[in-house]
């Protein structure tokens, strides 16, 4: 064999290995929504069981034909802002050479299906908020607008090398503590305003009473999957060397250009999950709030997670822990019924997530000398806009359906279970566990 | 039945999904959108069917939007 064809081989068994590291990627994210599934339904009562797992799968099977319709194309074109670049957006066409079975593309399909696993994410982070109340249509269209356009937005601004905000302020978000989850959860807290508390949650003089979940071991074996799932997700936020879509031959880089490894975010998923965990466990003594602090935990370090110092990772991840929670009582305060606690799991750890990353990681080269270094103005900028962004859609789309009268199932449907929308029943023997 | 290869060869083969460089992947594409939307249909028909027929609380017609009385 010449050099030459050796150097040809090599770049071949390199195109192969991209396919399939973000081919396994996107299997194990799957794994996040069964998670969130388990999650959602062990937390709903008896009578709403099987109508939570039925949105949640529909959330699902919606996010991926929408996501190839135009959620990529959303992602390629949309990186100036509000302005479309349709040269670029070309390969997300639905239509387009890409955007199906081509055999001189190994990678078009695989970092299309890692993106929609994004996307089913988004929607799953808004359905545990609404559970028990929310019309099955309005959820379903309301996830597609989080995850097939808002987020993906998101996304094209700052998960972007040529996202205006990474060229203009060098923001900084490698696990999408803010493009995913500050987007979702401020979504769902603009839902959350108009869709209203469930039945009995608050009492007439203001204060709230406790909903119990069906099943918290249901709930608690859903979090352990999205554990799981998190290894594929922030896995799939590295781009894979030495192929024709890579920044370097030899090293891993983060979307940003910057160089990585594998072993980088071991260190850290796994620093992020226990730091959360102990530090909720501490805050509350709480099986659901313990479990629920390991999202808290990794959603506050995703942002810098490529750069920090394992130690560093786990107290940061420890004080997210403990946020989660104190900021799901204070929503609670304010008259907002969030079942899961999504709102701060994942808006209130997100903002941490966003502004630790612009306190502890100063001082970084960038990939380009022409990108702005990382630094907390930019951070609270980039902050502010994962704000706006996810609130006011979610807010507008909220209101536009409570308007239609189609966002809330009503209170008779409520007391006699969401599970007689979906037609079906969870436990045919009419078990009660609480 | 339908003739849908747009390749000859595998010999330097790109796109081979069928129909590709065919107006007729737009008639598959509009098709996926109206199987997109036409559930949601259906989906609010049975909706609206339970609404109606669960209208009210037991106790009580007056809704409170989730406030306990």
């Amino acid at each position: 064999m010449s050099p030459e064809e050796l150097q040809a081989a090599i770049a071949v068994a390199n195109e192969i290995n991209l396919e399939v590291y973000y081919y396994w990627c996107t299997a194990v994210m799957i794994l996040i929504h069964a998670g969130f599934m388990m999650y959602e339904m062990g937390a709903s009562r008896v009578k709403h069981t099987l109508a939570a797992g039925t949105k949640n799968i529909l959330a699902f099977a919606y996010m991926i034909p929408t996501f190839w319709m135009f959620g990529w194309w959303i992602y390629l074109a949309m990186t100036n802002g509000f302005v479309p670049d349709f040269e670029a957006g070309a390969a997300g066409v639905p239509w387009g050479e890409n955007m199906g079975p081509n055999m001189q593309d190994n990678a078009s399909g695989v970092f299309w299906g890692a993106f929609t696993l994004f996307a089913c994410t988004t929607a799953s982070i808004m359905s545990g908020a609404v559970i028990e109340r929310i019309r099955m249509t309005a959820f379903i269209i309301l996830a597609v607008i989080l995850g097939s356009v808002v987020w993906i937005l998101a996304a094209s601004w700052s998960w972007h090398y040529a996202g205006w905000m990474v060229t203009e302020w060098g923001y900084h978000d490698f696990g999408a503590s803010g493009l995913v989850h500050m987007v979702s959860g401020f979504f769902a807290l603009g839902v959350l305003i108009h869709l209203g508390p469930r039945i009995g949650k608050f009492n007439a003089d203001g204060s709230a009473n406790v909903i119990r979940g069906h099943s918290l071991p249901m709930t608690m074996v859903g979090l352990m999957l999205i554990v799981v799932g998190f290894f594929g997700f922030l896995g799939g936020c590295l781009i894979f060397p030495g192929t024709s879509v890579s920044w370097y031959a030899t090293e891993w880089a983060n979307i940003y250009g910057m160089p990585t490894t594998l072993s980088t975010i071991c260190f850290n998923t796994l620093m992020g999950v226990a730091g959360g965990m102990i530090g909720a466990y501490m805050k509350t003594r709480d099986p659901f709030w313990m479990m629920s602090g390991a999202l808290c935990g990794i959603i506050s370090v995703a942002s810098g997670m490529d750069l920090y110092y394992p130690g560093l990772t786990f107290v940061l991840a420890f004080v997210g822990g403990i946020v989660g929670p104190i900021s799901a009582q204070l929503f609670e305060k304010f008259g907002i019924d969030d079942a899961v606690g999504a709102v701060s799991v994942h808006g209130t750890c997100g903002i941490l997530g966003v502004l630790f990353a612009g306190i502890f990681l100063g001082g970084y080269p960038q990939f380009s000398d022409s990108i702005p270094t990382i630094t907390f103005g930019g951070q609270f900028k980039g902050m502010i806009v994962m704000f706006l962004l996810g609130f006011v859609p979610g807010f507008v789309f909220g209101w536009l359906f409570k308007v239609l009268g189609i966002l809330r199932a009503s209170d008779g449907v409520q007391e006699v279970g969401m599970d007689v929308e979906v037609e079906a029943m969870a436990y045919p023997e009419d078990i009660k566990t609480n | 039945m339908f003739n849908s290869s747009p390749i000859d060869s595998w010999e330097g083969a790109g796109v081979i999904y069928s129909f590709a460089g065919s107006g007729i992947t737009d008639f598959w594409f509009w098709i996926a959108v109206i199987c997109c939307i036409v559930p949601l249909y259906f989906a609010l028909r049975t909706e609206n069917h339970h609404e109606n027929q669960h209208k009210f609380r037991s106790d009580d017609s007056d809704s409170t939007h989730g406030v306990e009385r």
